[in-house]
C-alpha cells in the first residue's frame, strides 16, 4: 500500500512539474544563467520532500508554483528590456580578444590560466590556435563562445563548390 | 503574457486535483502526510531545538506552549542524551482521529513517545506535544542499549 502511495506521490510531482516547466517556457530550468540552475536544484528538493509525503500536495503545489510564476515573470521582463536582463543575468564577458588573453577578465572570472587554456581547447582551440581567435567569451552560464577572425573560419559548402580541385 | 497565466492555470488545477483527492474522496494519506509522518516531523523538530518549526504540528497552542516545548526538550535529553534517530510509526486511525508512537534513539537509550492526531482543514495535527508510551515513569520508557 505504502509503494502505490509513493507512485501516486511521485506521479503528482512529475505531471504538476511537467506542467508547469512546458507552460513557463523552455527557458526555465534549461541552466542558461546560475539561477536558472539555482531553481532546478529547489524544485528537486522539493519534490523529494513531497515523494516521502513531508508536506501536503497543496503545499507542494503552491511552493513550487509561485517559484516557477516568479521566475516566469522575470524572464518575461529581461526579454522585454535589455537593461534587466543585464541586471539580474549579467553579462558575457570576453576572456581572449585578437589572440591575447585579457588578464583583467580574466581574474574578475578567477579563472586560471591553464583553466582558460582548458575551456578553449573543449571548444577546439588549442593554445597555439588562439591567434585564429577574435573573441572568447564566458557567458553567463558559465560556458565559453568563440569567435574565430574571419580568415580563420572553416570553409562553408558554397566556398568548398567554389575552389574546384586541380585535375 | 501567456506563460504566466498558462503557469497560474496550473497552479490552480493541480490544487483541485489535490483538494479533491483529500476533501472529496477523503484521502488521509497520500495526498498529506500521514499521522506517523507529523508525529516524527514535530520531533524532529523538537530534538533539534527548532521551536517555531515545532509549533504549526499542534492543533492547539496555548500561551506558554513555547516553555512547555522547551522543558519537553530537556526531559527527553535527560531521559536518553542527545537524540541521533527519530522514527514514526503508525497506530490506530479512524475518522477524524488517529495516534500514531515515535521512537527515539539517543546516545544513552531509546524512548517512545505517543501522539494522538485530528484532522484540520485536511491535514493531521497532534493535539498535545505527546506522552511517554511505555510505562508510567521514566524507568518503562528508556530502554539501554
Amino acid at each position: 500500500m505504502e509503494l502505490c502511495q509513493v507512485a501516486v506521490r511521485a506521479l503528482f510531482a512529475y505531471v504538476v512539474l511537467l506542467g508547469l516547466l512546458r507552460a513557463s517556457g523552455k527557458r526555465t530550468v534549461a541552466q542558461g544563467t546560475p539561477f536558472d540552475f539555482v531553481l532546478a536544484l529547489v524544485l528537486g528538493d522539493m519534490v523529494d520532500d513531497l515523494l516521502w509525503a513531508e508536506v501536503p500536495a497543496g503545499r507542494f503545489t503552491v511552493a513550487v508554483g509561485t517559484l516557477t510564476l516568479v521566475h516566469t515573470l522575470v524572464s518575461v521582463a529581461t526579454a522585454r528590456s535589455e537593461r534587466l536582463d543585464r541586471l539580474l543575468a549579467g553579462e558575457p564577458v570576453p576572456v581572449l580578444e585578437r589572440g591575447r588573453p585579457r588578464a583583467d577578465a580574466v581574474r574578475g572570472e578567477r579563472i586560471h590560466p591553464s583553466e582558460l587554456e582548458r575551456m578553449l581547447r573543449v571548444e577546439g582551440v588549442p593554445r597555439e590556435a588562439w591567434a585564429e581567435v577574435r573573441r572568447a567569451t564566458v557567458e553567463v552560464s558559465g560556458h565559453p563562445a568563440v569567435a574565430r577572425e574571419p580568415w580563420a573560419e572553416p570553409p562553408q559548402r558554397r566556398e568548398r563548390a567554389r575552389v574546384r580541385p586541380a585535375p | 503574457m501567456k506563460g504566466p497565466l498558462s503557469v497560474v492555470a496550473i497552479i490552480a488545477a493541480a490544487l483541485a486535483v489535490a483538494g479533491l483527492a483529500v476533501f472529496g474522496l477523503d484521502d488521509e494519506t497520500t495526498l498529506v502526510p500521514p499521522p506517523e509522518v507529523v508525529a516524527e516531523g514535530f520531533l524532529r523538530a523538537l530534538t533539534t531545538r527548532r521551536y517555531e518549526q515545532a509549533l504549526p504540528f499542534l492543533d492547539e497552542r496555548p500561551a506558554g506552549i513555547g516553555q512547555e516545548l522547551r522543558r519537553r526538550r530537556k526531559a527527553i535529553d535527560r531521559a536518553i542524551g542527545t537524540v541521533h534517530d527519530v522514527r514514526g510509526e503508525p497506530g490506530r486511525r479512524s475518522g477524524g482521529t488517529a495516534s500514531a508512537s515515535v521512537r527515539l534513539r539517543g546516545e544513552r537509550g531509546e524512548a517512545r513517545l505517543r501522539f494522538d492526531l485530528v484532522r484540520r482543514h485536511g491535514e493531521w495535527r497532534l493535539t498535545s506535544p505527546g506522552t511517554w508510551d511505555e510505562g508510567p515513569a521514566a524507568r518503562a520508557f528508556v530502554t539501554s542499549h
